[in-house]
């Protein structure tokens, strides 16, 4: 049975601009340690955003720290927009990897708005890392 | 290392009236201990309501508990309908807070309709509060 080893939340209630259909990082987790050799980690991200002008949807991303570090995890999907113009939208994202003989990990989410010709923008949210015995 | 001290789930499923307008307690925490003298409080709650007649949204809120002053934990801001209004909802609102010199901490999950001249109906939803070292 897998067992909870560590865990870290991050909130996240600072207004960050959404530059057009630029993708940018909105949360970033905290370093949690890993005392073991094998670990599964489980990543789970929600937040809320305001979308720019001509937005239609919204991709989300999770990286392990650093967007340029070994490319997302799990899938990368577009979601429609849930409202209209004005709206304020809600994100969720999960994804789950096997990590090993790594001291400690730590990860980032990432948004990126689809068709913006304006500015959106990222209003809270919060990352959460477990890391489970693998 | 960040680790989980105590968690706590609280779960109702009997439905609940949310008049107009105000602003409604629907769910309860209860007392959580805190054994270390400062602390990270991860805070989620999730939920489904119907919404009344011309609701056009719903604002969720977490706040402390009777004894830690009712204050608002995060951000509350409008969430546009997903469906007409009348048709069913999910509500989902996470927070993350530092606390320092309290014996327990406890949680409440309130809700607001946007616009409604009818009251609407919340069916279910929990929330949880977990105690992480800080």
């Amino acid at each position: 049975m897998a067992k909870l080893l560590a865990k870290a939340v991050t909130g996240q209630s600072t207004d960050i601009a959404l530059t057009g259909a630029a993708e940018t990082v909105v949360i970033a987790s905290q370093r949690v340690q890993v005392r073991v050799a094998t670990c599964l980690v489980h990543i789970r991200a929600w937040g809320q955003w305001t979308p720019g002008t001509g937005t239609t949807g919204l991709t989300a991303r999770l990286y392990r720290w650093g967007t340029g570090e070994g490319g997302p995890l799990g899938e990368v999907n577009q979601i429609p927009r849930a409202a209209g113009s004005g709206s304020t939208e809600t994100v969720m994202l999960e994804a789950v990897e096997l990590r090993r003989s790594v001291e400690s990990v730590q990860y980032v989410l990432s948004v990126e708005q689809v068709g913006a010709s304006g500015a959106g923008s990222f209003i809270q949210g919060a990352l959460e890392v477990e890391v489970l015995s693998g | 290392m960040s680790e989980v001290l105590e968690k706590q789930i609280s779960y109702s499923s009997g439905n609940v009236a949310v008049p107009t307008t105000d602003e409604t307690t629907l769910l309860q925490s209860g007392a959580v201990q805190v054994p270390v003298h400062t602390c990270i409080v991860h805070v989620r709650a999730w939920g489904q309501m119907t919404s009344g007649v011309n609701a056009t949204g719903i604002t969720a809120r977490l706040r402390r508990g009777p004894d830690g002053g009712s204050s608002v934990v995060g951000e509350a801001n409008v969430t546009t309908l997903a469906a007409a209004a009348g048709g069913n909802e999910q509500v989902f609102i996470e927070a993350v807070e530092r606390r320092e010199n309290v014996s327990s901490v406890a949680y409440e999950l309130s809700v607001q309709q946007a616009a409604a001249t009818g009251d609407g109906t919340f069916l279910q939803g929990l929330i949880e509060v977990e105690i992480l070292t800080g």
